[in-house]
């Protein structure tokens, strides 16, 4: 299957990355926060100062607590953060030592995946949600293309970890009735496969052509049940297939115009991004982000899921959003409609109505004109482009999170 | 043209982070310089005539922005500028000084100012202030504009199409109907007079702005091809295209169509979806 997106652009930031290996820094610490973890209540199951295991539970899913999230690295656990309400925030680890736990990966497929942890780096379509661990989808769409800007080449980080990609597809393959679908670039197909239910899509084009959003439309999987992943996850999954521990490593890419040497790097899932950085930032002023450009943040901590990490310069001017340029009036900036944003959605999308009814909070209409078939990700270049300055993926999530709430 | 460079990142506590390079004001201001040509063409040919209309309408729109910024609390933006300026080249040389400062106020307040500002109304205030005095006023007439205008508008309208921030879709809609309906009705209009007169001005600074317009692809076409087939039947036999009363009369009730427009390609959008997904 091939499929060519037209529209999208090319952001063309300086610093893009070295399509090669290296290893990073030594890595101190690692932090996890707990809002990268859409539809979980967090349950903790340790205490600060208790010693963990590269895989051991630090908490699962209040309601589902077969959905567990493990330790990246054995270490003490040194500073759980938590919100009014309870909730945790952030939970940090000081790396030490190197116990990991050792899982019997002969058993169910699924149940192996929860137990190690690895469950959560699934994500459900709609809604954007790790799955329930009773789930099932109709399909399963690995993400082994990024057209973000900075990104690294998934192609170049698959080939260093064939067998275990491989192992990663069969094991999912095991896991739902449907497909495999492998969304990759254009170009020789990133893994050879016997099986009949793994498939290769090649999407040529700009961004958003690796989103997972435009896959979904164009491979007509709009309004199915269906889970993505990320290449690296799949990577994951198979080490832990082979090895019956998990992978402690992660490759992102750091690049952007303040690195100084933009590079793919080998360092620690959640790593602290202060230890990553030592000595790779150029003089000045600069942001870390964890993640995208578009759609990531600014962070200390590398993002769960996230597979690049960007050095942007902070330029003072343009620092306020225009929705606080006027102080406290607090009037939003009118949406200028331009013939861009059409290229920036899956095409059957159609971006202004839908900015309008986000903007108004009109999800009934969101709904109709699709807002299901998106994340977060899917609108960060509406709002990157939109003159209104609004945050439409938050404007998305609040959407997504009533939307969840009705019966279906 | 890069819609998105340079852009700049902030790092302030809220999403987005990365800003593309045409915020509000620098569309406002793109327009701005795209509208000098126009108006020096225009100030050239009327000698120093147009001054007191250009002064006056600046202080017009300046002034009730002013008291709606004060009152009802709406920001202060530099877009009624756009609006005084396409007035005075426009109709600064025909309208007597009174008739041109009500109508303006007309249009800039019911045309935009009650809604907010530029981008929350559905009518551009200079087709409002325009259509009040065409039908207040009946006896003024809009004489040939500066011989100049038409190719003075060019360099902004080629840098608008360019950056998009006009819309391709909607100026090709427009002028393909007008063609093809002048030729269905059997050349009713001289297509000729299109080179010349206020037709490419006011085409691209009013029936396009993006802000009144349809705002999805196909309404925009759609829109586009109202709006010419209404030149068509506004013109009459014998008239030509270029001229300001049939004009801005079909971009009014192109405007007000253009809500309608979207809402059906909505619709139809909202139909094809629901019968792929089952």
């Amino acid at each position: 299957m091939k499929f060519t997106i037209r529209g999208g652009l090319d952001l063309r930031i300086k610093g893009n990355p070295k399509q090669s290996i290296e290893d990073g820094a030594e890595i101190s610490s690692v932090a996890l926060s707990g809002g990268d973890l859409r539809g979980i209540r967090p349950k903790l199951l340790v205490q600060p100062e208790q010693r963990v295991a590269i895989g051991q539970p630090l908490f699962c899913d209040r309601n589902d607590p077969e959905v567990m999230f493990t330790s990246p690295v054995a270490g003490v656990v040194s500073h759980i953060d938590r919100s009014r309400r309870s909730r945790f925030e952030k939970i940090e680890i000081q790396c030490d030592g190197k116990k990991t736990v050792t899982f019997d990966t002969s058993g169910d497929v699924r149940e192996v995946l929860l137990k190690s942890g690895l469950w959560t780096t699934l994500t459900t379509r709609p809604f954007g949600n790790v799955p329930n661990s009773s789930a099932a989808a109709e399909a399963i769409l690995v993400t082994a293309i990024d057209t973000n800007p900075l990104a690294a080449d998934p192609t170049v980080i698959v080939q260093s970890a064939q067998a275990e990609f491989a192992l990663g597809l069969e094991k999912l393959a095991s896991l739902v009735d449907g497909p495999v679908i492998i969304c990759q670039a254009a170009g020789s197909p990133i893994i050879e496969t016997e099986r009949k239910n793994i498939r290769i899509a090649e999407f040529r084009g700009k961004h958003p052509a690796g989103l997972p959003g435009v896959h979904l439309e164009r491979l007509r999987l709009g309004g199915q049940r269906v889970w993505q992943i990320g290449y690296q996850d799949v990577i994951a999954i198979g080490h832990l297939f082979q090895n019956g521990q998990l992978s402690p490593d992660q490759i992102v890419a750091l690049a952007g115009p303040m690195a100084r040497n933009p590079r793919l790097l080998r360092t620690r899932r959640c790593a602290n991004l202060q230890d990553m950085l030592v000595g790779e930032a150029l003089d000045g002023e600069l942001i870390v982000f964890s993640g995208s450009v578009l759609s990531g943040r600014p962070a200390s901590f590398l993002g769960h899921r996230h597979v690049q990490v960007c050095l942007m310069p902070a330029n003072s001017r343009d620092q306020q959003s225009p929705y606080s340029q006027h102080g406290n009036r607090n009037m939003p900036m009118p949406v200028l409609p331009n013939e861009t944003f059409e290229g920036t959605l899956p095409r059957s999308i159609l971006p202004v109505p839908l900015m309008r009814a986000l903007s108004v909070g009109d999800w009934e209409t969101a709904h109709r004109l699709g807002v299901k078939d998106l994340l977060e990700e899917d609108v960060a270049l509406l709002s990157t482009l939109c003159t209104s300055g609004a945050d439409y993926g938050a404007l998305l999530r609040r959407a997504l999170v009533d939307l969840e709430g009705l019966p279906q | 043209m890069n819609l998105y460079r340079p852009f700049s990142v902030s790092s302030g506590s809220n999403a987005p982070y990365m800003r593309g390079f045409w915020s509000y004001e620098r569309a406002t201001w793109a327009t701005l310089f795209c509208l000098i040509p126009p108006l020096v063409a225009t100030l050239w040919e009327n000698g120093g005539a147009l001054f007191p209309a250009l002064v006056l309408s600046v202080i017009t729109v300046v002034g009730w922005q002013a008291l709606f910024v004060a009152r009802r609390k709406i920001p202060q933006r530099r877009g009624v500028l756009v609006s005084a300026v396409i007035f005075v080249v426009i109709a600064g040389g025909d309208a007597p000084l009174f008739p041109a400062v009500l109508g303006l106020s007309f249009g800039i307040i019911l045309g935009e100012l009650v809604f907010g500002g530029r981008g929350f109304s559905f009518l551009n205030p200079v087709v409002v202030a325009l259509a009040f005095i065409i039908f207040a006023y009946p006896t003024i007439t809009f004489s040939s504009p500066a011989d100049w205008l038409t190719y003075a508008s060019i360099p902004g309208a080629v840098f608008l199409i360019v950056s998009r921030l006009v819309s391709w879709r909607m100026l090709a809609g427009f002028v393909v109907s007008l063609i093809a309906t002048s030729s269905l009705f059997g050349a009713v209009i001289d297509l000729g007079s299109l080179t010349q007169g206020y037709f490419l001005f006011i085409v691209i600074f009013l029936a396009c702005d993006p802000a009144t317009s349809a705002c999805t692809n196909s309404g925009r076409w759609a829109n586009g091809i109202l709006s010419g087939f209404l030149v068509c039947v506004f013109t009459g036999s014998g008239g030509a295209a270029n001229e300001v009363q049939p004009l801005i009369m079909a971009i009014f009730l192109g405007s007000i169509f253009a809500p309608l427009i979207d809402r059906i390609v909505v619709e139809i959008n909202v139909f094809m979806r629901s019968r792929r997904n089952g």
